[in-house]
């Protein structure tokens, strides 16, 4: 009874909810039994005696000997069907099973598969794509850099250009206004005399305008020394009370001009003397302090200082127009300036400061509420100068390596004042005036260093140096000329110079370098 | 020692500023023969590019600045122009004298 129900429950199973047909056909492929539902996949004509090659597509050329599973037939009907052929001794069953189920999963599968390599094809095209944009992109950047490197270029010798001319013109400026003075002072005509005070004053404003002017061309100037890393830094032993005094003498009386109150707060002990390039600090500070009285027309600007753990903090604070958010996120990029302060500069003021800054091992800081003011801190490592001899900083290494300097110099104007100054520094000089004379105290003697003029008579610098290095001697050579020109330089450089100086130079310059060779010596006899 | 290192520089110096005479009388010879030439004389090329370093390292920044624009107009400005940055020169030289 048990068994009735569960053969009937399979029945239910095979024939209704997975639709099975079958047929079976005997060895002569007649069919000799047949399901009733057969004709629901559009098999029709299929009866009992009929051969199975008549009536069912895919029998066709099989015997009744052949075991084979057809997993996806499309069957008339359209449906798709799951065929089993299933032979015995004396027949060959087939039964049909309805596979729409499976051929919608293997659909699906299919069509993720595309969907997948549509994907992976995409991926492609796009990695691609990013690969172009990224080549694009870098070729860009490369031209940016260049276009950037000349605009850098051709800003700073426009600069250097107009430098002469506009130191020039200062120069003269103030001899004619000196001179209009006199007159004045001088004359009994008291309408001469004004007419001269007049334009005295006129004189006064063009000068004004002038040192604007080229205080605008040293920025750019500036600028593009950062821009290119050019910019050279020389720390040495420096007083810092001294130097904010000089700060603040210098920025007082544009404070008062503006009656604005000037507060100074230094705590810089009594050894404020520390190591650190004195004039890049004593720019950043004129810029910060100056800008600050610019954008304050009330109230007071305050400058403290403080020396701590050899750190030199230093906070700039203005009660002025203030800077709003959005400007704030501006302020550090070269060029930049607010729209509407009606304050002329470049723009460059503040980006040259902070990139200073931290080139000296700092870092800037700028907060501000519009309309209350602006409070800008900094700090830089100064190391407090604890057993100072002389403000000469590169002095007691040089001393120490007793350094020998070979002067090579027809001018005797500028050897002899080089040579003093050399001197006092505790470096022996031995001068000589032209490039042959020069080989022969090298042959002769040992120097750690050559300076060493070009146009001279008898031999030039360059021939003596190309001489110099036939002969092995790997003394440093440091050419010093009144010519800017690169071309000179490259000649130079290409010879094998150690540097090339361009005259005048501050004697520092020399020294420095000199104190560079002298570690070098030192550290080779250490 | 310090004091006296001053002196020896001030010294140098004033010895520089005295040889200033001589300068101008060297400059007005080169001013001739340039008005004479129509052209700048390789000599007066040596003398302002002598002039353009040691005025520097002297301190007299104006002159230098001036000897170097006449270096530069020498390669490709006319007589004219020169003879007037020289005339510019002569006169600082004067000034400082």
């Amino acid at each position: 009874m048990v068994e009735a129900n569960l053969q009937q429950q399979i029945n239910t199973q095979l024939f209704e909810k997975l639709e099975l047909a079958y047929f079976c056909v005997d060895l002569s492929m007649t069919i000799i039994d047949v399901s009733d539902n057969v004709a629901n996949y559009g098999y029709q004509d299929v009866f009992i005696g009929a051969g199975v090659d008549d009536c069912i597509d895919f029998m066709l050329g099989l015997d009744a000997k052949t075991e084979l599973d057809l997993p996806m037939v499309e069957s008339p009907s359209g449906i798709p069907v799951s065929v089993s052929l299933i032979p015995s001794d004396a027949c060959l069953t087939v039964l049909i099973v309805n596979a729409s189920v499976q051929a919608g999963q293997r659909q699906l599968l299919q069509q993720k598969a595309n969907e997948n390599e549509l994907l992976v094809e995409q991926q492609e095209k796009l990695l691609y794509q990013l690969e172009q944009a990224s080549q694009q992109l870098e070729r860009k950047n490369h031209q940016l850099e260049e276009a950037s490197r000349l605009q850098t270029s051709f800003l700073s010798g426009v600069s250097h250009e107009f430098r002469t001319p506009l130191t020039s013109i200062i120069g003269y400026t103030s001899l004619v206004e000196q001179s209009l003075g006199e007159q004045a002072h001088k004359s009994d005509n008291p309408l001469l005399a004004q007419d001269a005070n007049n334009k005295a004053g006129h004189l006064r404003a063009v000068k004004r305008s002038s040192k604007h002017l080229l205080s605008l061309v040293e920025n750019l100037l500036d600028h593009g020394k950062l821009d290119s890393n050019e910019i050279v830094f020389r720390p040495k032993a420096t007083d810092l009370v001294e130097l904010f005094e000089d700060v603040e003498l210098l920025l007082r009386p544009l404070s008062d001009s503006k009656n604005i109150n000037f507060i100074s707060k230094l705590q810089l002990g009594e050894s404020a003397t520390v190591v650190t390039d004195d004039s890049r600090l004593r720019q950043c500070l004129i810029n910060l302090v100056g800008n600050a009285i610019k954008f304050t027309d009330h109230g007071s600007v305050s400058l403290a200082a403080e020396l701590r753990d050899d750190f030199l903090f230093v906070g700039i604070d203005d009660t002025g127009a203030g800077i709003s958010p959005e400007d704030l996120k501006k302020i550090r990029l070269p060029f930049w300036q607010a729209a509407d302060t009606g304050k002329v500069g470049t723009g460059l003021g503040l980006t040259i400061t902070e990139r200073i800054i931290e080139l000296m091992g700092g870092d800037l800081e700028i907060s501000s509420v519009l309309g209350k003011g602006t409070q800008v801190t900094f700090q830089i490592p100064a190391p407090i100068l604890t057993d100072q001899v002389s403000p000469e900083v590169s002095s007691s290494a040089l001393i120490e390596a007793e350094m020998s300097v070979l002067l090579v110099e027809d001018d005797h104007d500028i050897s002899d004042l080089m040579a003093m100054r050399l001197n006092e520094r505790g470096i022996k000089v031995t001068h000589v005036d032209n490039g042959a004379l020069a080989l022969i105290a090298l042959k002769s003697s040992t120097f750690d260093l050559v300076l060493m003029d070009i146009n001279m008579p008898v031999m030039t610098g360059y021939e003596a140096l190309a001489a110099l290095r036939k002969t092995n001697n790997s003394t440093p050579v440091v050419i010093m000329s009144a010519s800017a020109v690169e071309t000179d330089r490259i000649k130079a450089e290409n010879l094998g110079c150690y540097d090339y100086l361009v005259k005048p130079f501050d004697i520092d310059d020399v020294i420095a370098m000199i104190d560079h060779v002298a570690t070098g010596v030192q550290d080779e006899l250490n | 020692m310090s004091q006296l290192e001053s002196q020896q520089i001030k010294n140098i110096k004033d010895r520089y500023k005295a040889s200033f005479g001589e300068k101008i009388e060297l400059l007005n010879q080169q001013r001739d023969i340039l008005v004479a030439d129509n052209a700048a004389s390789e000599k007066l090329i040596e003398i302002i590019h002598k002039l353009a370093g040691s005025s520097g390292m002297y301190g007299y920044d104006d002159i230098s600045d001036l000897c170097r624009l006449i270096m530069a107009k020498a390669d490709n400005s006319d007589a004219a122009e020169i003879e007037s940055s020289m005339d510019q020169l002569i006169a600082l030289f004067e000034q400082y004298r």
